[in-house]
C-alpha cells in the first residue's frame, strides 16, 4: 500500500479534526438541550399528577420530538459552503461526525435528562402507571422497531441541512415536516383499519385505571398492533439507511 | 503541477458550456487569470479546488490525482479565497483553532504578521467587519495556510487603495517559489508586478496561456501621441494612442498593458494576428 492510499483512507485522526471543526456549532445545543429536557421532565412529572395535566404532558413530548428532529439545524450556523466543501477529509469521516452528532449525541441530550426524572421519581400517578404498563406490554418485543420510527424526520433534516447550501433552514424544516406528515398519514391509515376492525369493543376498558387492565390492554394492543409497528419500524429503518447512503453520495461529490 | 486536459464543464440548467476543451499545464508561480464576465474564471477555480466535477473526472488533475476525487491529500494542498466565502467562525483565532489544523504547512507567525499589517489582532468578532476587512482577514489567513496551490478569485474586490498595496506586498512576501497562485481579477494594475504568466479565457475557451517574459519578448506596448505604424491593435483615449506592435529589438517597451492585451484578444479583428505572434516559437 503506498502513502497516498494510507493517507486517503478513513482516518480517526481526521475524523477528530472534522468533529473539532463542527464543535462550535454544537456548543449551544450542548448547553441548552439537557437544561430544556430536564425542565420538561420535571414539568411532565408534575403535570401527570392530575388528569387535566395529562393533556399538557402530550405537548411536552411534542416539544422533545421537535428538538430531536430539528437538531441538525444547529449545523447551519455559521455556514460557509466553500470552506466546508474544501475540508481535507473524506465523505465517510464527515458523515460519521454528522451521524454521530445527530443519531447518538442528539438523543442523549434530548431524552436522557427527561427520562432520568422518570427513573428517579417513578410514575407520578395511577394513570401514568397504567400508561407505562400499556406501553411496556405494547412495545416490549418491538421496542427498537418502535424507536426507529423517530429516525426518518431526523435523517431527512440531516440530509437537507448537509446537502443543500441555499435556503437550507427553510428547506430542512419543510422536508422534515413533510416526512412527519407522511409518517402520520401511514400510521393513521393503519390505526383507522385497526380501530374499525378490532378495537371498538375494547374501548370501555380504557376507563378503568388498574394495573391489571393496563396489562390486558397492553397485551391486546401489542397483539393487534405488532404488524403495524413492525411494518412502520422496518419502513423507517429502510428509509434511514437509504437517506444515509444518499447523504454519503452527496458528500462525496458535493458542489458549491 | 495542475494539468487541465480538454477540460469541459457545463452547469445543469445551462445550454452552453461554461468551460470548453481547456488544455493547459500550470506550474509554480503567480498566474493572472483574465476573462470577461461569464468567461468561466470562477468555474475554473472551483474545478481546480475540487468544488465542481468536470465532465470527465480526469480532465483536471493535480500531480496526476483527479481533483474531482476530493482526496484529503489533494484537498489539503489547495485553498480558494472567493467573494462568496463566509467565515464559519466568530474570530480568526477560532478559525486557527478549528480549521487551520487540517493544513500542516500553516504558519501561525506569518498569520500574526499578516494580521498586524492590516491592523488586526485575530480576536475581533468577524461579524463586526466590513466587507473589505473580512476580505483582508481571509487573505491574511489564506497566505498563512501556505498551501501549495492558492486560488484567489477577485482578491482586490472591496479593498481600499492602501489595502491593495499591503496585499500586494503580503503576496510578494508570503508566496514562495514552490507555490502556485492563480489570481483572477479585473483590476489587473493592483498586482501586475507579481505575475509570471497570463491565462486568458473567453466564453469558456482558453485563448492564451503564456509566461509574461514570452509575451514581452514577442510584442511591445506603446503609449504615444501619434498612432504607431505596424500596430496589431490600437486604442485611442484622451488624445493618446495605446497600441500593441510586434517586438522590435531596438525598442524599449513600456510595462505590459494587461487591459490592452485583454482588449486585443477580445477583438475579432486583432485576435488572430496577435495569437499567431504570441504562439510562434520565434522571439
Amino acid at each position: 500500500m503506498n502513502e497516498t492510499t494510507i493517507n486517503n483512507s478513513f482516518s480517526w485522526e481526521r475524523l477528530g479534526l472534522v468533529a473539532r471543526f463542527y464543535y462550535p456549532c454544537l456548543r449551544l445545543p450542548l448547553m441548552i438541550y439537557p437544561a430544556v429536557s430536564l425542565v420538561l421532565g420535571i414539568s411532565n412529572y408534575w403535570l401527570t399528577k392530575s388528569e387535566i395535566g395529562l393533556l399538557f404532558a402530550g405537548l411536552l413530548g411534542l416539544i422533545l420530538s421537535m428538538m430531536f428532529y430539528f437538531f441538525p439545524l444547529f449545523f447551519t450556523r455559521p455556514s460557509s459552503p466553500v470552506i466546508e466543501s474544501m475540508l481535507p477529509a473524506t465523505a465517510a469521516e464527515r458523515l460519521t461526525v454528522f451521524a454521530g452528532a445527530c443519531l447518538i449525541v442528539n438523543p442523549i441530550l434530548t431524552y436522557l435528562p427527561y427520562y432520568m426524572i422518570d427513573w428517579i421519581f417513578g410514575s407520578s400517578s395511577e394513570i401514568m402507571e397504567m400508561m407505562d404498563t400499556v406501553s411496556k406490554e405494547m412495545f416490549g418485543e418491538s421496542y427498537f422497531l418502535n424507536l426507529a420510527q423517530a429516525l426518518p424526520p431526523l435523517v431527512t433534516c440531516m440530509f437537507v441541512v448537509f446537502s443543500k447550501w441555499k435556503n437550507r433552514i427553510s428547506s430542512a424544516i419543510g422536508f422534515t415536516i413533510l416526512t412527519i406528515v407522511a409518517m402520520s398519514v401511514i400510521a393513521g391509515v393503519f390505526g383507522i383499519i385497526l380501530a374499525v376492525t378490532e378495537l371498538a369493543d375494547k374501548v370501555d376498558c380504557m376507563n378503568n385505571n388498574s394495573y391489571e387492565q393496563g396489562v390486558v390492554i397492553g397485551k391486546f394492543l401489542a397483539n393487534k398492533m405488532l404488524p403495524m409497528i413492525i411494518s412502520l419500524g422496518a419502513l423507517s429503518l429502510i428509509y434511514t439507511v437509504l437517506m444515509i447512503s444518499l447523504h454519503y453520495r452527496k458528500l462525496r461529490r458535493q458542489q458549491v | 503541477m495542475i494539468v487541465l486536459d480538454n477540460l469541459t464543464y457545463s452547469y445543469r440548467h445551462s445550454r452552453r458550456n461554461a468551460i470548453t476543451g481547456v488544455t493547459a499545464e500550470i506550474g509554480p508561480g503567480i498566474h493572472l487569470l483574465l476573462g470577461e464576465n461569464g468567461a468561466g474564471k470562477t468555474t475554473l477555480l472551483h474545478i481546480i479546488a475540487g468544488l465542481r466535477t468536470p465532465q470527465k473526472p480526469d480532465e483536471c488533475t493535480i500531480d496526476g490525482v483527479e481533483t474531482a476525487l476530493r482526496l484529503p491529500q489533494t484537498m489539503r494542498r489547495v485553498f480558494l479565497v472567493s467573494d462568496e466565502m463566509q467565515f464559519p467562525f466568530k474570530t480568526i483565532d477560532e478559525m486557527v483553532r478549528y480549521h487551520s489544523v487540517f493544513y500542516p504547512s500553516f504558519d501561525p507567525e506569518m498569520l500574526h504578521r499578516n494580521l498586524e499589517t492590516f491592523g488586526m489582532t485575530g480576536r475581533e468578532p468577524i461579524d463586526s467587519f466590513s466587507l473589505g476587512n473580512r476580505k483582508k482577514a481571509f487573505l491574511a489567513y489564506a497566505f498563512a495556510l501556505k498551501t501549495e496551490i492558492l486560488l484567489l478569485d477577485e482578491p482586490a474586490n472591496g479593498l481600499d487603495i492602501s489595502s491593495k498595496q499591503q496585499t500586494l506586498n503580503m503576496m510578494a512576501e508570503c508566496v514562495d517559489e514552490s507555490q502556485t497562485v492563480i489570481l483572477s481579477t479585473h483590476t489587473v494594475a493592483d498586482f501586475q508586478q507579481l505575475f509570471e504568466s497570463v491565462i486568458v479565457l473567453s466564453a469558456g475557451n482558453l485563448v492564451l496561456n503564456s509566461p509574461i517574459y514570452s509575451v514581452t519578448e514577442k510584442i511591445d506596448f506603446i503609449n504615444a501621441d501619434v498612432p504607431p505604424t505596424g500596430a496589431i491593435y490600437i486604442e485611442q483615449s484622451l488624445g493618446r494612442f495605446r497600441a500593441i506592435v510586434p517586438h522590435r529589438p531596438d525598442f524599449v517597451s513600456s510595462d505590459i498593458d494587461y487591459t490592452l492585451l485583454f482588449n486585443a484578444l477580445q477583438s475579432p479583428s486583432s485576435r488572430h494576428a496577435l495569437l499567431s505572434i504570441l504562439n510562434s516559437s520565434e522571439s
